[in-house]
């Protein structure tokens, strides 16, 4: 939840509008001028719960520079987080444009796991999960013992 | 005694009687009958449970509460209920329950928690163990002596384990320095928006 002087800038949900606050995910703002080789990362950092919240607003571009496009880079971190894959959202000569002033920018990334699961899908990975979180909780008893 | 939502009516007539029943011309299609038994005995929660076929000794079952609104929302109200064994004894346990899918967009919210721990202690002060499961509960071992859990002990909703956001995976989590086993009788309310479909699947 944003405080009183924080805005969400980018939310980040899955291909149907839902919010994905267990997601763990970097994300990069760039402006990309004309005659420049490279885009300028103006903006960069962690999404945290599903959103990025900022007290300021997307920077201004330059006055001076022509801008060819805007672009924010959302990139999923590694496990648990890898069932969805890295997006880039580009706009042509501006600035991001918010979608919406409570959601911000919506980055909507594809879902590369099991869709419309069937049960036995469910129970297969229902299995695998509760075995990756057990080897978690013994590797990090391990840490502590080591 | 149980007494209906204001926004619902009671459609009943007496224990052991089995008269004619004439629904009402001002039902639609949100009309659910409460039972005469249902509110005779206070009926909360799933007590439907079903047996798993790959998880030895796991039951588990959800079922539909009366709804509660909040502010300006209406929520329905379900219950998860499971009961699992946590043995032969280990050093830690991630135990699956199963899944809870609902409609899509919609993430639920868990708002009670009266799950139960318990452990025998035949040679401790005697007789059973049975506490809240958290950090501390009482778990036992070959001993038949109670002693308190002293790493991890919850239970876990994980949305995010390999299916889309609106599966929900719930597992049983417990860790302890030294091997241990108990029981567990999982006893859990979630909400969500109003007219959201769900869909449990024992593991």
């Amino acid at each position: 939840m944003p405080t009183t002087n924080e805005q969400v800038l980018i939310s980040v949900k899955d291909e149907q509008g839902t919010l994905l606050r267990p997601v763990e995910a970097t994300f990069a703002v760039e402006y990309k001028y004309k005659d420049e080789a490279t885009a300028e990362v103006v903006m960069e950092g962690d999404v945290r719960r599903g959103t990025v919240l900022r007290t300021t607003d997307f920077p201004s571009a330059s006055a001076e520079k022509e801008l060819e496009f805007s672009e924010i880079k959302v990139t999923p971190k590694a496990a648990p987080f890898e069932f969805y894959s890295a997006k880039i959202r580009r706009f042509d000569f501006q600035i991001p444009v918010k979608d919406s002033e409570k959601a911000g920018v919506d980055m909507k990334l594809d879902f590369t796991g099991i869709n419309k699961p069937n049960k036995e899908q469910i129970r297969a990975t229902l299995a695998d999960a509760a075995q990756t979180k057990l080897n978690a909780i013994q590797a990090k008893a391990k840490g502590k013992t080591a | 005694m149980a007494t209906p939502s204001s926004n619902e009516q009671f459609v009943g007539i007496a224990p052991k009687v089995d008269l004619t029943e004439r629904g009402s011309n001002l039902t639609n299609d949100k009309r659910q009958i409460y039972t005469y038994a249902e509110l005779l005995a206070g009926a909360r929660g799933a007590t439907n449970l079903e047996e798993s076929t790959t998880t030895p000794g796991l039951f588990a079952g959800v079922s539909k509460m009366t709804p509660m609104t909040v502010g300006t929302f209406e929520y329905d109200v379900y219950n998860l209920k499971a009961i699992a064994q946590l043995r032969p004894q280990a050093s830690s346990f991630v135990l699956q329950i199963g899944d809870i899918e609902v409609s899509l967009g919609q993430n639920i919210f868990f708002i009670a928690n009266r799950t139960n721990i318990e452990a025998v202690d035949f040679a401790g002060t005697g007789g059973y163990a049975n506490n809240p499961i958290n950090f501390g509960a009482m778990v036992d071992d070959n001993t038949d002596v109670a002693r308190p859990i002293d790493t991890l002990c919850y239970v876990n909703q994980d949305n995010n384990y390999g299916l889309p956001p609106e599966n929900n995976g719930m597992f049983i989590v417990a860790e302890d320095s030294n091997p241990f086993e108990c029981d567990v009788y999982v006893d859990m309310d979630f909400i969500i928006p109003v007219g959201s479909s769900v869909e449990f699947t024992i593991s």
